[in-house]
């Protein structure tokens, strides 16, 4: 087992404060409970129940993926980091045209803590519980690391949450493929920087810088928005 | 939309595949049976000899112990060998290693079915085994 604090810090990162961030939303404005479930089904519906799956099928059943998998690193990386994009930004603007009702800037918010906040409950949350019951030394460090990730990785999901329902509202298509392409750079990079054997910090500050990109885009939104107000 | 995700998620495969060619002409029959040859040991479950296939510069990174450790409970759990289904190998170069051929080999057993993914340098010394 990771050391005790490691592990509830972690657990707190990618449990409690996915919940906790729905809670303050919903405090704020009770119609934002709808989006943030939305966005939690959508990660899960397009990631668990279909990319992931075929994947799997496709590793099993054929050898010539198997080996484009094995013997093609950097082409493979491309095809994770693109395929994780069209499901996951795909999936956003279905759910955001068809289904979803309210279009607001929180709302965007709130869509892209329950899509951030389920993949990190998913990846991390449930694993790193698993860890109290393990026999496994493993760094109380990297687990750490692997938290932080998560709450990066939130806040860029709200931004492209945020970048898609306006394509949505719009009816315009340029901020869905803006956010695939942002999507498809920032898992490509980050796996190509982890198949060249980079130290993990390096690949973490860069998801950082990333983050903090988005928190720039997020924050212009939000000054456009309040511009807009009568 | 289950329809639409397989066809775009195979479109791009289809890219990518074209994209990743050999890299460079090797036996493909010769690597198959070359293998089979470490699957027959595995099968054998003669570990010291499965061992000593590896290169010598990758033999010390394993034990035969350690391969035993491995192998011997997805063995267990498989069954008996039946037969082997397929097989496909594709040539690398490898940052590491240097020219590596991987083969891909699926193979039957009683209650289950292994895919042993088994690397190869260019003279067919054993460079790595995956068996899932």
């Amino acid at each position: 087992m990771p050391p005790l604090p490691a592990l509830l810090i972690t657990l707190f990162l990618t449990v409690v404060l996915p919940v906790l961030a729905a809670v303050v939303l919903a405090r704020r404005d009770r119609g934002c409970l709808s989006p943030f479930l939305l966005g939690a089904a959508t990660f899960g519906v397009a990631q668990y129940l279909l990319r992931m799956p075929l994947l799997r099928l496709l590793l099993q059943e054929s050898l010539g993926f198997l080996l484009f998998s094995r013997t093609q690193p950097v082409w493979y990386a491309l095809f994770l980091a693109l395929t994780a994009a069209l499901f996951e930004e795909g999936g956003r603007y279905l759910v955001m045209r068809c289904i979803m009702k309210r279009r607001g800037f929180l709302d965007g918010v709130a869509f892209g803590v329950g899509h951030g906040g389920m993949e990190s409950i998913l990846l991390i949350g449930l694993p790193a519980l698993s860890l109290l019951a393990s026999p496994q030394e493993i760094s109380g460090a990297m687990v750490l690391l692997s938290g932080a990730e998560r709450v990066f990785t939130m806040v860029i999901h709200v931004a492209f949450s945020v970048m898609v329902l306006r394509a949505a509202r719009r009816r315009r298509i340029g901020g869905l493929l803006l956010a695939f392409a942002l999507h498809t750079a920032l898992n490509f990079i980050a796996l190509l920087m982890q198949n060249q054997g980079l130290p993990i910090y390096l690949t973490e500050l860069f998801i950082l810088g990333f983050m903090f990109f988005m928190v720039g885009y997020l924050l212009y939104v939000k000054s456009k928005v309040e511009e807009d107000l009568p | 939309m289950k329809k639409a995700a397989a066809v775009t998620l195979a479109a791009l495969l289809l890219i990518c595949s074209a994209c990743a060619g050999n890299a460079f002409e090797f036996d493909k029959e010769e690597a198959v049976s070359a293998a089979k040859e470490v699957a027959e040991l595995v099968h054998a479950q003669d570990y010291e000899a499965l061992h000593g296939l590896f290169r010598e510069d990758v033999r010390p990174l394993i034990t035969a112990e350690a391969l035993q450790a491995a192998v011997q409970p997805i063995l267990d759990q498989a069954g008996a060998f039946q037969e082997y289904e397929k097989a496909d190998a594709a040539s690398y170069k490898d940052k590491q290693y240097g020219d590596l051929i991987t083969v891909a080999l699926k193979a039957k057993y009683e209650n289950a079915a292994l895919t042993y993914t088994i690397s190869f340098d260019r003279d067919y010394a054993l460079m790595g085994l995956y068996i899932q």
